[in-house]
Protein backbone atom coordinates (compact mmCIF):
# COMPACT_ATOMS: atom_id res chain seq x y z
CA UNK A 1 0.00 0.00 0.00
CA UNK A 2 1.81 3.58 -1.29
CA UNK A 3 1.53 6.55 1.28
CA UNK A 4 -1.63 7.87 -1.31
CA UNK A 5 -3.74 4.64 -0.95
CA UNK A 6 -3.22 5.26 2.71
CA UNK A 7 -4.27 9.10 2.63
CA UNK A 8 -7.10 8.41 0.97
CA UNK A 9 -8.64 5.85 3.67
CA UNK A 10 -7.93 8.17 6.24
CA UNK A 11 -9.90 10.69 4.62
CA UNK A 12 -13.05 8.29 4.79
CA UNK A 13 -15.59 8.98 6.98
CA UNK A 14 -16.97 5.73 8.63
CA UNK A 15 -20.48 6.87 8.88
CA UNK A 16 -21.94 3.56 8.75
CA UNK A 17 -20.16 0.05 8.11
CA UNK A 18 -20.78 -0.88 4.68
CA UNK A 19 -19.35 -4.56 4.97
CA UNK A 20 -21.92 -6.89 6.61
CA UNK A 21 -20.77 -9.99 5.37
CA UNK A 22 -19.72 -12.71 7.74
CA UNK A 23 -18.67 -15.70 7.78
CA UNK A 24 -21.21 -18.92 8.49
CA UNK A 25 -20.67 -22.56 9.08
CA UNK A 26 -22.87 -25.38 8.13
CA UNK A 27 -21.61 -28.38 10.42
CA UNK A 28 -19.25 -30.33 10.70
CA UNK A 29 -21.04 -30.37 14.28
CA UNK A 30 -24.49 -29.37 13.26
CA UNK A 31 -27.56 -31.96 13.89
CA UNK A 32 -28.41 -31.37 10.61
CA UNK A 33 -25.37 -31.66 8.27
CA UNK A 34 -23.78 -35.01 9.38
CA UNK A 35 -20.05 -35.55 9.05
CA UNK A 36 -19.70 -32.61 6.76
CA UNK A 37 -19.34 -29.04 6.53
CA UNK A 38 -20.00 -26.12 4.68
CA UNK A 39 -18.35 -22.15 4.97
CA UNK A 40 -20.66 -19.75 3.86
CA UNK A 41 -20.24 -16.27 3.07
CA UNK A 42 -23.00 -14.20 4.07
CA UNK A 43 -24.51 -10.52 3.21
CA UNK A 44 -27.44 -10.11 5.82
CA UNK A 45 -29.37 -13.74 5.09
CA UNK A 46 -28.14 -13.80 2.10
CA UNK A 47 -25.48 -16.79 0.71
CA UNK A 48 -22.66 -14.82 -1.14
CA UNK A 49 -20.43 -17.77 -1.53
CA UNK A 50 -20.20 -21.96 0.51
CA UNK A 51 -17.16 -23.87 0.58
CA UNK A 52 -17.76 -27.09 1.00
CA UNK A 53 -15.51 -28.71 4.02
CA UNK A 54 -15.55 -32.27 3.43
CA UNK A 55 -12.55 -34.90 5.01
CA UNK A 56 -13.82 -35.49 8.56
CA UNK A 57 -15.29 -39.05 7.40
CA UNK A 58 -11.97 -40.15 5.51
CA UNK A 59 -11.37 -43.90 6.53
CA UNK A 60 -9.15 -44.73 3.50
CA UNK A 61 -10.60 -47.91 1.98
CA UNK A 62 -9.15 -47.81 -1.15
CA UNK A 63 -5.61 -48.29 0.63
CA UNK A 64 -7.28 -51.18 2.97
CA UNK A 65 -8.44 -53.06 0.09
CA UNK A 66 -5.03 -53.50 -0.94
CA UNK A 67 -3.93 -55.29 1.86
CA UNK A 68 -7.43 -57.68 2.19
CA UNK A 69 -8.43 -60.72 0.03
CA UNK A 70 -11.67 -59.97 -1.90
CA UNK A 71 -14.11 -62.00 0.77
CA UNK A 72 -12.39 -59.46 2.90
CA UNK A 73 -13.35 -56.62 1.16
CA UNK A 74 -16.61 -57.62 0.65
CA UNK A 75 -17.14 -57.12 4.72
CA UNK A 76 -15.07 -53.96 4.02
CA UNK A 77 -17.62 -52.29 1.21
CA UNK A 78 -20.33 -52.43 3.74
CA UNK A 79 -18.76 -49.42 5.39
CA UNK A 80 -18.40 -47.15 2.42
CA UNK A 81 -22.10 -45.84 2.89
CA UNK A 82 -24.10 -46.88 6.30
CA UNK A 83 -27.28 -45.90 4.13
CA UNK A 84 -26.94 -48.29 1.60
CA UNK A 85 -24.60 -51.01 2.30
CA UNK A 86 -26.13 -53.87 0.09
CA UNK A 87 -25.38 -51.61 -2.84
CA UNK A 88 -21.57 -50.87 -2.14
CA UNK A 89 -21.71 -55.10 -1.70
CA UNK A 90 -23.05 -55.23 -5.24
CA UNK A 91 -20.95 -52.81 -6.82
CA UNK A 92 -17.37 -54.47 -4.90
CA UNK A 93 -18.62 -58.06 -5.78
CA UNK A 94 -19.22 -56.85 -9.23
CA UNK A 95 -16.40 -55.66 -9.70
CA UNK A 96 -14.71 -59.02 -8.48
CA UNK A 97 -16.58 -61.19 -10.60
CA UNK A 98 -16.09 -59.31 -13.45
CA UNK A 99 -12.21 -59.74 -12.79
CA UNK A 100 -12.75 -63.73 -12.31
CA UNK A 101 -14.74 -64.51 -14.44
CA UNK A 102 -17.34 -66.52 -12.42
CA UNK A 103 -20.77 -67.23 -13.70
CA UNK A 104 -23.11 -66.14 -10.80
CA UNK A 105 -25.95 -68.39 -10.24
CA UNK A 106 -29.28 -66.93 -11.56
CA UNK A 107 -30.77 -67.26 -8.15
CA UNK A 108 -28.07 -65.74 -6.59
CA UNK A 109 -28.50 -62.37 -9.46
CA UNK A 110 -32.53 -62.54 -8.46
CA UNK A 111 -31.40 -62.29 -4.64
CA UNK A 112 -28.75 -59.24 -5.21
CA UNK A 113 -31.18 -57.63 -6.90
CA UNK A 114 -34.09 -58.12 -4.59
CA UNK A 115 -31.67 -56.91 -1.73
CA UNK A 116 -30.22 -53.86 -3.83
CA UNK A 117 -33.81 -52.89 -4.22
CA UNK A 118 -34.70 -53.17 -0.73
CA UNK A 119 -31.56 -51.20 0.46
CA UNK A 120 -32.52 -48.66 -2.28
CA UNK A 121 -35.88 -48.20 -0.43
CA UNK A 122 -34.91 -48.09 2.72
CA UNK A 123 -31.92 -45.57 1.85
CA UNK A 124 -35.04 -43.19 0.14
CA UNK A 125 -36.69 -43.96 3.37
CA UNK A 126 -34.02 -42.28 5.25
CA UNK A 127 -33.62 -39.63 2.34
CA UNK A 128 -37.93 -38.38 3.30
CA UNK A 129 -36.72 -38.36 7.15
CA UNK A 130 -33.39 -36.08 7.15
CA UNK A 131 -35.20 -34.01 4.62
CA UNK A 132 -38.39 -33.51 7.06
CA UNK A 133 -36.22 -33.39 9.49
CA UNK A 134 -34.58 -30.39 7.58
CA UNK A 135 -37.56 -29.15 7.19
CA UNK A 136 -38.68 -29.05 10.52
CA UNK A 137 -41.41 -31.31 10.23
CA UNK A 138 -40.19 -34.33 12.70
CA UNK A 139 -43.22 -36.00 12.06
CA UNK A 140 -42.31 -37.68 8.41
CA UNK A 141 -38.57 -38.07 10.64
CA UNK A 142 -40.17 -40.38 12.60
CA UNK A 143 -42.42 -41.85 10.36
CA UNK A 144 -40.55 -42.27 7.73
CA UNK A 145 -37.67 -44.04 10.05
CA UNK A 146 -40.16 -46.39 11.83
CA UNK A 147 -41.15 -47.76 8.69
CA UNK A 148 -37.25 -47.94 7.56
CA UNK A 149 -37.14 -50.44 10.79
CA UNK A 150 -39.60 -53.02 8.80
CA UNK A 151 -36.97 -53.34 6.03
CA UNK A 152 -33.96 -53.48 9.14
CA UNK A 153 -36.12 -56.23 10.14
CA UNK A 154 -36.21 -58.18 6.94
CA UNK A 155 -32.54 -57.69 6.32
CA UNK A 156 -31.37 -58.86 10.55
CA UNK A 157 -33.90 -62.45 8.82
CA UNK A 158 -31.83 -62.30 5.79
CA UNK A 159 -28.12 -61.02 6.41
CA UNK A 160 -27.83 -61.41 10.09
CA UNK A 161 -27.49 -57.84 10.96
CA UNK A 162 -29.86 -54.73 10.61
CA UNK A 163 -27.44 -52.31 9.27
CA UNK A 164 -24.56 -53.71 8.03
CA UNK A 165 -25.18 -56.82 6.03
CA UNK A 166 -21.47 -58.18 6.20
CA UNK A 167 -20.81 -58.51 2.72
CA UNK A 168 -24.42 -60.58 2.09
CA UNK A 169 -23.58 -59.84 -1.58
CA UNK A 170 -20.01 -61.63 -2.15
CA UNK A 171 -18.09 -62.50 -4.91
CA UNK A 172 -20.04 -65.03 -6.75
CA UNK A 173 -23.11 -64.82 -5.30
CA UNK A 174 -24.46 -64.17 -2.15
CA UNK A 175 -23.80 -65.58 1.17
CA UNK A 176 -26.36 -67.62 2.37
CA UNK A 177 -29.87 -68.64 0.56
CA UNK A 178 -33.01 -66.70 1.81
CA UNK A 179 -34.54 -68.43 5.11
CA UNK A 180 -37.81 -70.37 4.79
CA UNK A 181 -40.77 -68.18 4.96
CA UNK A 182 -38.92 -64.58 4.15
CA UNK A 183 -40.81 -64.14 0.42
CA UNK A 184 -44.28 -63.38 2.68
CA UNK A 185 -42.24 -61.33 4.91
CA UNK A 186 -41.19 -59.33 1.77
CA UNK A 187 -44.90 -58.73 0.81
CA UNK A 188 -45.81 -58.01 3.63
CA UNK A 189 -43.02 -55.04 4.18
CA UNK A 190 -44.02 -54.39 0.85
CA UNK A 191 -47.45 -53.88 1.86
CA UNK A 192 -46.19 -51.00 4.73
CA UNK A 193 -43.54 -49.24 2.51
CA UNK A 194 -46.38 -48.62 -0.08
CA UNK A 195 -48.74 -47.59 3.38
CA UNK A 196 -45.90 -45.12 3.74
CA UNK A 197 -45.41 -43.89 0.11
CA UNK A 198 -49.31 -42.78 0.65
CA UNK A 199 -48.45 -41.54 3.76
CA UNK A 200 -45.85 -39.08 2.29
CA UNK A 201 -48.46 -37.84 -0.33
CA UNK A 202 -50.86 -37.27 2.34
CA UNK A 203 -48.09 -35.08 4.08
CA UNK A 204 -47.56 -33.02 0.99
CA UNK A 205 -48.77 -29.65 2.59
CA UNK A 206 -48.39 -26.38 1.68
CA UNK A 207 -45.95 -25.99 4.69
CA UNK A 208 -44.09 -28.77 2.98
CA UNK A 209 -43.74 -27.74 -0.78
CA UNK A 210 -43.50 -24.06 -0.16
CA UNK A 211 -40.40 -24.65 1.65
CA UNK A 212 -39.02 -26.64 -1.86
CA UNK A 213 -40.57 -25.69 -4.37
CA UNK A 214 -38.35 -23.20 -6.81
CA UNK A 215 -35.61 -23.41 -4.17
CA UNK A 216 -32.10 -24.84 -5.35
CA UNK A 217 -33.16 -25.09 -9.00
CA UNK A 218 -30.06 -26.75 -10.85
CA UNK A 219 -30.06 -26.10 -14.78
CA UNK A 220 -29.73 -29.54 -17.03
CA UNK A 221 -26.31 -28.20 -18.72
CA UNK A 222 -25.30 -27.27 -15.13
CA UNK A 223 -25.68 -30.82 -13.49
CA UNK A 224 -24.01 -32.48 -16.62
CA UNK A 225 -21.21 -29.97 -15.79
CA UNK A 226 -20.76 -30.24 -12.53
CA UNK A 227 -21.28 -34.43 -13.00
CA UNK A 228 -24.34 -34.85 -10.76
CA UNK A 229 -25.98 -38.40 -11.45
CA UNK A 230 -29.00 -40.28 -10.26
CA UNK A 231 -31.94 -38.85 -8.77
CA UNK A 232 -30.46 -35.76 -8.72
CA UNK A 233 -29.73 -35.23 -12.34
CA UNK A 234 -33.33 -36.91 -13.27
CA UNK A 235 -35.37 -34.17 -11.24
CA UNK A 236 -33.26 -32.28 -14.25
CA UNK A 237 -34.86 -33.51 -17.51
CA UNK A 238 -32.48 -36.50 -17.85
CA UNK A 239 -33.68 -39.31 -18.34
CA UNK A 240 -30.88 -41.37 -17.38
CA UNK A 241 -30.62 -44.93 -15.35
CA UNK A 242 -27.60 -46.97 -15.52
CA UNK A 243 -29.84 -49.74 -14.88
CA UNK A 244 -31.37 -48.74 -18.06
CA UNK A 245 -28.63 -47.58 -19.57
CA UNK A 246 -26.29 -49.80 -19.34
CA UNK A 247 -27.31 -53.16 -17.74
CA UNK A 248 -26.10 -55.58 -14.97
CA UNK A 249 -27.30 -58.71 -13.05
CA UNK A 250 -31.05 -59.31 -14.50
CA UNK A 251 -32.37 -55.48 -14.81
CA UNK A 252 -32.75 -56.01 -18.27
CA UNK A 253 -35.80 -58.96 -18.05
CA UNK A 254 -37.86 -56.75 -15.10
CA UNK A 255 -40.45 -54.09 -16.60
CA UNK A 256 -40.01 -50.77 -14.45
CA UNK A 257 -39.68 -47.09 -15.78
CA UNK A 258 -37.50 -44.02 -14.88
CA UNK A 259 -38.96 -41.33 -13.45
CA UNK A 260 -38.04 -37.82 -14.92
CA UNK A 261 -38.98 -34.42 -13.67
CA UNK A 262 -38.42 -31.12 -15.74
CA UNK A 263 -38.37 -28.59 -12.93
CA UNK A 264 -35.15 -29.35 -11.33
CA UNK A 265 -35.51 -28.03 -7.89
CA UNK A 266 -36.14 -29.44 -4.14
CA UNK A 267 -39.39 -30.26 -4.55
CA UNK A 268 -38.77 -32.16 -8.29
CA UNK A 269 -36.07 -34.30 -6.49
CA UNK A 270 -38.28 -35.26 -3.56
CA UNK A 271 -40.93 -36.11 -6.16
CA UNK A 272 -38.50 -38.57 -7.72
CA UNK A 273 -37.45 -40.36 -4.72
CA UNK A 274 -41.02 -41.28 -3.99
CA UNK A 275 -41.96 -42.21 -7.59
CA UNK A 276 -38.43 -44.13 -7.34
CA UNK A 277 -39.77 -45.97 -4.37
CA UNK A 278 -42.91 -46.71 -6.06
CA UNK A 279 -40.89 -48.20 -9.01
CA UNK A 280 -38.63 -50.32 -6.90
CA UNK A 281 -41.33 -51.88 -5.17
CA UNK A 282 -42.62 -52.80 -8.58
CA UNK A 283 -38.92 -54.46 -9.26
CA UNK A 284 -39.46 -56.34 -5.99
CA UNK A 285 -42.85 -57.96 -6.50
CA UNK A 286 -41.63 -58.96 -10.29
CA UNK A 287 -38.29 -60.31 -8.59
CA UNK A 288 -40.32 -62.61 -6.11
CA UNK A 289 -42.11 -64.25 -8.95
CA UNK A 290 -39.85 -64.92 -10.77
CA UNK A 291 -36.79 -65.96 -8.36
CA UNK A 292 -35.58 -69.31 -9.63
CA UNK A 293 -34.27 -72.75 -7.63
CA UNK A 294 -31.00 -72.99 -7.04
CA UNK A 295 -27.18 -72.79 -5.83
CA UNK A 296 -27.16 -69.15 -4.28
CA UNK A 297 -22.79 -69.07 -4.86
CA UNK A 298 -19.97 -70.02 -7.18
CA UNK A 299 -17.91 -71.62 -5.19
CA UNK A 300 -20.10 -72.85 -2.58
CA UNK A 301 -17.18 -72.61 0.20
CA UNK A 302 -15.14 -69.64 1.38
CA UNK A 303 -11.27 -70.49 -0.12
CA UNK A 304 -9.37 -69.61 2.53
CA UNK A 305 -6.96 -66.51 1.55
CA UNK A 306 -3.73 -68.13 1.43
CA UNK A 307 -5.20 -70.09 -1.74
CA UNK A 308 -7.19 -66.71 -3.53
CA UNK A 309 -5.73 -65.92 -6.77
CA UNK A 310 -7.19 -63.31 -8.39
CA UNK A 311 -6.81 -63.20 -12.42
CA UNK A 312 -4.40 -60.56 -14.14
CA UNK A 313 -6.50 -57.31 -15.28
CA UNK A 314 -8.48 -54.46 -14.83
CA UNK A 315 -11.55 -53.71 -14.44
CA UNK A 316 -14.60 -50.62 -14.04
CA UNK A 317 -17.83 -51.35 -12.97
CA UNK A 318 -20.82 -49.23 -12.44
CA UNK A 319 -24.36 -49.24 -11.00
CA UNK A 320 -27.57 -46.99 -9.94
CA UNK A 321 -26.92 -47.08 -6.23
CA UNK A 322 -30.00 -44.97 -4.14
CA UNK A 323 -27.70 -41.51 -4.70
CA UNK A 324 -26.43 -42.17 -8.12
CA UNK A 325 -23.51 -43.78 -10.14
CA UNK A 326 -21.71 -45.87 -7.85
CA UNK A 327 -18.68 -46.87 -9.60
CA UNK A 328 -15.60 -49.14 -8.82
CA UNK A 329 -12.31 -49.51 -10.98
CA UNK A 330 -10.07 -52.54 -9.94
CA UNK A 331 -6.59 -54.14 -11.05
CA UNK A 332 -5.24 -56.67 -10.28
CA UNK A 333 -1.24 -57.94 -10.73
CA UNK A 334 -2.41 -61.30 -9.97
CA UNK A 335 -1.74 -61.18 -6.79
CA UNK A 336 -4.56 -62.45 -3.79
CA UNK A 337 -5.34 -58.76 -3.18
CA UNK A 338 -5.87 -56.15 -5.50
CA UNK A 339 -3.85 -54.09 -6.92
CA UNK A 340 -5.65 -50.77 -6.64
CA UNK A 341 -9.04 -50.21 -6.27
CA UNK A 342 -10.88 -46.69 -6.86
CA UNK A 343 -14.72 -46.09 -5.48
CA UNK A 344 -16.47 -43.43 -7.21
CA UNK A 345 -19.06 -42.30 -5.39
CA UNK A 346 -22.21 -40.47 -6.71
CA UNK A 347 -22.05 -37.94 -3.41
CA UNK A 348 -18.27 -36.42 -3.97
CA UNK A 349 -19.80 -34.59 -6.70
CA UNK A 350 -23.30 -33.33 -5.77
CA UNK A 351 -21.28 -32.55 -1.92
CA UNK A 352 -19.18 -30.69 -3.31
CA UNK A 353 -19.69 -28.86 -6.73
CA UNK A 354 -22.76 -28.97 -6.80
CA UNK A 355 -23.95 -28.03 -3.64
CA UNK A 356 -21.39 -25.32 -3.87
CA UNK A 357 -23.11 -24.44 -7.07
CA UNK A 358 -26.82 -24.74 -5.77
CA UNK A 359 -25.79 -22.40 -2.37
CA UNK A 360 -24.53 -19.35 -3.63
CA UNK A 361 -27.64 -16.80 -4.00
CA UNK A 362 -29.98 -18.60 -1.79
CA UNK A 363 -31.63 -17.69 1.79
CA UNK A 364 -30.03 -19.07 5.09
CA UNK A 365 -33.45 -20.63 5.85
CA UNK A 366 -33.29 -23.09 2.69
CA UNK A 367 -29.75 -24.32 3.60
CA UNK A 368 -31.10 -27.72 4.81
CA UNK A 369 -33.67 -27.81 1.84
CA UNK A 370 -31.03 -27.84 -0.66
CA UNK A 371 -28.40 -29.66 1.25
CA UNK A 372 -31.21 -32.75 2.17
CA UNK A 373 -32.67 -32.32 -1.14
CA UNK A 374 -29.53 -33.65 -2.47
CA UNK A 375 -29.74 -36.94 -1.18
CA UNK A 376 -26.37 -36.61 0.71
CA UNK A 377 -24.25 -39.14 2.62
CA UNK A 378 -20.63 -37.52 3.81
CA UNK A 379 -19.82 -41.62 4.26
CA UNK A 380 -19.63 -42.13 0.58
CA UNK A 381 -17.99 -38.85 -0.30
CA UNK A 382 -14.85 -39.02 2.17
CA UNK A 383 -14.94 -43.07 1.83
CA UNK B 1 -62.45 -30.84 5.16
CA UNK B 2 -59.31 -30.45 7.32
CA UNK B 3 -60.81 -31.07 10.55
CA UNK B 4 -62.73 -34.36 8.55
CA UNK B 5 -59.47 -35.58 7.86
CA UNK B 6 -57.85 -34.60 11.03
CA UNK B 7 -60.65 -36.88 12.64
CA UNK B 8 -60.09 -39.47 10.06
CA UNK B 9 -56.43 -40.14 10.70
CA UNK B 10 -56.86 -39.71 14.11
CA UNK B 11 -59.78 -42.60 14.58
CA UNK B 12 -57.69 -44.90 12.62
CA UNK B 13 -54.24 -43.88 14.41
CA UNK B 14 -56.28 -44.48 17.83
CA UNK B 15 -57.30 -48.15 17.06
CA UNK B 16 -53.79 -49.22 15.72
CA UNK B 17 -50.67 -50.59 17.57
CA UNK B 18 -47.66 -48.74 18.14
CA UNK B 19 -44.69 -49.21 15.89
CA UNK B 20 -42.36 -49.44 18.92
CA UNK B 21 -41.96 -52.21 21.84
CA UNK B 22 -41.20 -51.50 25.50
CA UNK B 23 -37.82 -52.21 25.65
CA UNK B 24 -36.28 -53.97 28.05
CA UNK B 25 -40.05 -55.51 29.29
CA UNK B 26 -40.58 -56.44 25.37
CA UNK B 27 -38.02 -56.39 22.90
CA UNK B 28 -38.58 -57.81 18.54
CA UNK B 29 -37.52 -61.18 18.32
CA UNK B 30 -33.85 -62.02 17.05
CA UNK B 31 -34.18 -64.53 14.28
CA UNK B 32 -32.15 -67.48 13.58
CA UNK B 33 -28.78 -66.94 12.11
CA UNK B 34 -28.13 -63.12 13.89
CA UNK B 35 -24.70 -62.69 14.02
CA UNK B 36 -24.01 -62.18 17.69
CA UNK B 37 -21.67 -63.35 20.44
CA UNK B 38 -19.15 -65.91 18.82
CA UNK B 39 -19.63 -69.88 20.48
CA UNK B 40 -16.92 -72.33 20.37
CA UNK B 41 -17.06 -76.22 20.22
CA UNK B 42 -13.37 -76.91 21.43
CA UNK B 43 -13.88 -80.61 21.03
CA UNK B 44 -14.08 -80.34 17.59
CA UNK B 45 -11.96 -77.70 16.40
CA UNK B 46 -9.02 -79.10 14.69
CA UNK B 47 -6.79 -76.19 14.83
CA UNK B 48 -7.04 -75.13 11.37
CA UNK B 49 -6.09 -71.54 11.75
CA UNK B 50 -8.97 -70.63 9.20
CA UNK B 51 -10.38 -68.65 10.95
CA UNK B 52 -7.59 -66.23 11.78
CA UNK B 53 -6.81 -66.32 8.79
CA UNK B 54 -10.15 -64.84 7.28
CA UNK B 55 -10.84 -62.64 10.01
CA UNK B 56 -10.69 -58.87 8.15
CA UNK B 57 -9.99 -57.17 11.30
CA UNK B 58 -7.73 -59.66 13.17
CA UNK B 59 -9.49 -60.11 15.95
CA UNK B 60 -8.36 -63.97 16.35
CA UNK B 61 -5.42 -65.12 17.65
CA UNK B 62 -4.49 -68.89 18.05
CA UNK B 63 -3.59 -69.72 21.45
CA UNK B 64 -2.18 -72.72 23.57
CA UNK B 65 -4.89 -73.60 26.96
CA UNK B 66 -3.64 -72.96 30.62
CA UNK B 67 -1.33 -75.91 31.76
CA UNK B 68 -4.27 -77.70 33.93
CA UNK B 69 -6.13 -78.46 30.42
CA UNK B 70 -3.00 -78.90 28.08
CA UNK B 71 -2.92 -82.74 28.38
CA UNK B 72 -6.55 -83.26 26.45
CA UNK B 73 -6.24 -80.28 24.67
CA UNK B 74 -2.44 -80.23 23.31
CA UNK B 75 -3.31 -77.70 20.05
CA UNK B 76 -3.60 -74.02 19.74
CA UNK B 77 -7.35 -72.60 19.62
CA UNK B 78 -8.85 -69.41 18.89
CA UNK B 79 -8.97 -66.47 21.22
CA UNK B 80 -11.68 -64.11 19.81
CA UNK B 81 -11.18 -60.24 20.62
CA UNK B 82 -14.87 -58.84 20.33
CA UNK B 83 -13.32 -55.65 21.22
CA UNK B 84 -11.98 -55.73 17.44
CA UNK B 85 -14.61 -58.20 15.74
CA UNK B 86 -16.51 -56.65 13.64
CA UNK B 87 -19.23 -59.42 13.79
CA UNK B 88 -18.99 -60.66 9.69
CA UNK B 89 -19.25 -64.02 10.23
CA UNK B 90 -16.86 -65.25 7.84
CA UNK B 91 -14.95 -67.39 10.59
CA UNK B 92 -18.34 -69.64 11.05
CA UNK B 93 -18.70 -69.86 7.34
CA UNK B 94 -15.16 -70.92 6.72
CA UNK B 95 -15.14 -72.97 9.96
CA UNK B 96 -14.29 -77.32 8.15
CA UNK B 97 -15.95 -78.51 11.27
CA UNK B 98 -18.52 -76.12 12.34
CA UNK B 99 -17.42 -75.70 15.72
CA UNK B 100 -17.24 -72.28 15.57
CA UNK B 101 -20.76 -70.67 15.71
CA UNK B 102 -21.98 -67.21 16.48
CA UNK B 103 -25.22 -67.17 18.93
CA UNK B 104 -28.02 -64.34 18.94
CA UNK B 105 -26.66 -63.16 22.09
CA UNK B 106 -26.36 -58.93 21.53
CA UNK B 107 -25.83 -57.98 25.33
CA UNK B 108 -22.06 -57.82 24.71
CA UNK B 109 -21.48 -54.31 26.32
CA UNK B 110 -19.22 -54.50 29.44
CA UNK B 111 -17.56 -52.26 31.93
CA UNK B 112 -14.28 -54.59 32.51
CA UNK B 113 -11.37 -53.91 29.58
CA UNK B 114 -10.33 -57.76 29.97
CA UNK B 115 -14.20 -59.14 29.75
CA UNK B 116 -14.05 -58.24 26.05
CA UNK B 117 -11.62 -61.30 25.04
CA UNK B 118 -12.90 -64.54 24.65
CA UNK B 119 -10.63 -67.01 25.63
CA UNK B 120 -10.80 -70.84 24.48
CA UNK B 121 -11.88 -72.93 27.27
CA UNK B 122 -13.28 -76.95 27.83
CA UNK B 123 -17.02 -76.70 27.93
CA UNK B 124 -17.04 -77.84 31.87
CA UNK B 125 -15.22 -74.76 32.91
CA UNK B 126 -17.70 -72.40 31.19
Amino acid sequence: MNEKELITIEHIEPIMPEDTDYNFYFGPAHSGSGNFGVKLRLEGEMVKSARADPGYLHRGFEKLMEYRVPMQNAVLSDRICVFEALNWNLVHAEAVDELTGVEVPQRARYIRVLMAELSRLQSHLIWYGVMSLGLGFDTGFKVAFGYRDYILDLFELITGGRVYPAGYICPGGVRRDLPDGSENKIRRVLDQIEEMTHKMQDFDNIAFSKRMKGVGILKTEDAIRLGATGPVLRACGVKTDVRKDDPYEIYNELDFDIPVREEGDAYARYLIMGSEMEESIKIIKQVLERIPKGKVREPAKITPPSRVKLPEGEVYVRNEIARGEGCAYMRSVGGKEPYRVKIRGPDFLHMIPVLEHLLKGVQIADIPAIYWSLNICPADMDR
Amino acid sequence: MGILNTIEALSKMLCSKPMTVKFPYEAIEIPEGYRGEHELDIDRCISCNLCAEICPNRAIEMVELPEEYKEKYPKTYPRIDLGKCCFCALCQDICPRKCLKMTKNVFLSTPDPAGVVKNPLPKEVK
